[in-house]
């Protein structure tokens, strides 16, 4: 067990619905994100001495990248720590991360951790620009890559060495629509309950993704304030204390990946255990980064919460549903809530912290302790995070 | 099908496209310490040598994973549904993203067989594909229209 200096925490932590908003620019969304934090904990600007951005259109051709310095003046502060900071969907994880470093080490004492997102309708110039961002240009572009056809490397990978099935796969998504139903933000709050058969009968997306495999694309974003545990304690009753963060970079492109079973989630796992001093018995619940239904099945396993082939099994038997012991993705998973575009990393973070701070409303769970993952770029970049109520 | 993407070429890959162009499938190899690597680059990945070498490689290679994609990925890029979007391991080690073409999209599996053979695209260029079977002769000059 390492402790950290300062006991950093997740002292605030807030999220815009997902959704459509037309009438915002992706600058106005950041802003929108930072103004919604501040109401739902009461802060006030000039608590914050420091600032981790995503860059403004993350996923574009052209990101923002003094993002940072654009929000600080905006807000007229003058951070003692600034930085636009990009991992694709691991940004957040990574932000959490380095401000608690900073924490410890003094350099700062309120950090704020924020992007927003657009995440445009599928159509193919947008499927165009999307998929250029996460593919190799020269070898795989000309090959006509989409996203989930990507992913599906991975799944169909995963599915031909440990005997998962689509059956698995779907259960990942029933647990998850179940979630989002008691969540009135999630996209598919008002949505009826759905079965496996249900998953099985939607249209395929790219085998073996079915429509309801896939996380639903949207706009949003969320902010947290990390920052010492003294000054946590005076912004919320109970923080969620960073105990533990690991972190970890292989291959680049899905092409490059030697093992397509192996990403490295297990790495970033191990130290992020290691560093908080627990194993995964001791978890309550956790979130994860869901692009599709295979992801929660391969970084269940990876970071040691059920063997080779047998996380379906937690899915299956209810065990990570509304009444479960072992919940799983509690705000209704990116396949369950949406995907915020390139703030969709900041989602499972959010939901850890409100889980342990017990301020998760309807969705409560008993929630000592938290296991954030998330990752970036074709799953080849990984953050972990555990979360929990005493320092 | 002329309306796909043309690769973009660096002066690090030139040979490996050029090669293309005649229906040659080409890999760097380190001439210091013989690895065979992918994508082509000016030093060789395992030694950081600048010596690099062109072979021709065997044209053989097995199915590391694929997926059936039903959906259009950009404008032209597919006029039928699906289409086989794949990784594959040559014989010589190096894995490389392709569709498989020509092919009974039920009855393929992951460690198939394929082996490559080349699409026309703009300009002269040509990619490497696979389809599935062994080659019909070392040469590798299989076109696909
Ligand atoms: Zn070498």
């Amino acid at each position: 067990m390492v402790t950290l200096t300062n006991s950093p925490a997740i002292a605030a932590a807030a999220e815009i619905k997902p959704g459509r908003y037309p009438d915002l620019s992706n600058a106005q969304l950041y802003l929108q994100v930072i103004e919604q934090l501040l109401a739902d904990w009461n802060l006030k600007l000039g608590d914050i001495d420091g600032v981790l951005a995503a860059p403004l259109d993350m996923a574009t051709p052209s990101p923002k990248i003094f993002t940072h310095e654009m929000l600080a003046e905006e807000l007229g502060l003058t951070p003692r720590l600034g930085l636009t900071m990009s991992a694709g969907g691991a940004t957040y994880g990574y932000m959490v991360q380095y401000a608690a470093l900073a924490i410890a080490a003094g350099k700062a004492e309120a950090v704020l951790c924020v992007g927003a997102g657009k995440f445009a309708k599928m159509s193919p110039d947008v499927a165009e620009t999307l998929i250029k961002s996460v593919c190799d240009p020269e070898f795989e572009f000309p090959y006509g890559p989409v996203i989930a056809g990507l992913y599906a490397q991975y799944a169909a990978r995963y599915m031909h060495e440990f005997g998962v099935t689509a059956q698995d796969m779907a259960a990942v998504s029933v647990s998850s629509r179940k979630w989002a139903k008691l969540n009135p933000a999630a996209l598919t709050y008002a949505k009826p309950d759905i079965s496996v058969a249900d998953v099985l009968a939607s249209r395929m997306i790219a085998s073996p993704f079915h429509y309801l495999d896939c996380s639903i694309p949207c706009e949003g974003g969320g902010a947290v304030l990390v920052t010492s545990g003294e000054v946590a304690r005076r912004i919320s009753a109970q923080p969620a204390y960073i105990l533990g963060m690991g972190e970890f970079h292989g291959h680049g492109y899905v092409s490059r990946n030697r093992n397509l079973v192996d990403c490295g989630a297990a790495r970033s796992g191990a130290d992020a255990f290691r560093q908080a001093g627990l194993a995964p018995a001791d978890i309550d619940h956790v979130q994860i980064y869901d692009a599709f239904s295979i992801n929660p099945l391969m970084f269940l396993e990876d970071l040691g919460f059920a063997a080779r082939g047998k996380a379906a099994e937690l899915f299956h038997s209810g065990r990570t549903a509304p009444g479960g012991d072992f919940a799983v993705n509690t705000y209704g998973g990116l396949i369950g809530y949406g995907h915020g575009g390139d703030a969709s990393g900041m989602s499972m973070i959010v939901e850890g912290a409100l889980q342990v701070m017990g301020r998760a409303d309807g969705r409560q769970v008993s929630a000592d302790r938290a296991l954030v993952h998330s990752y970036g770029g074709m799953m080849a970049e990984h953050s972990t995070l555990i979360l929990g109520r005493s320092a | 099908m002329p309306g796909r993407p043309v690769p973009q070429v660096t002066d690090a890959t030139r040979p490996y496209w050029e090669a293309a162009r005649e229906s040659r499938l080409s890999l760097p190899k380190c001439g210091a310490c013989g690895d065979v690597f992918f994508p082509p680059r000016q030093k060789c990945p395992a030694c950081r040598s600048d010596q690099i070498a062109w072979i021709t490689a065997s044209g053989e290679a097995e199915i590391v994973s694929f997926s059936a994609v039903h959906m259009q990925p950009f404008e032209g890029y597919a006029d039928h549904f699906p289409y086989v979007l794949a990784i594959v391991r040559l014989a010589e080690g190096p894995q490389l993203m392709t569709n498989i073409v020509d092919c009974d999209v039920d009855a393929l599996r992951i460690g198939d067989g394929v082996s490559v053979c080349f699409e026309a695209r703009g300009d002269g260029a040509r990619i490497p594909q696979f389809r599935p079977g062994r080659a019909i002769n070392s040469n590798q000059n299989g076109d696909v229209s």
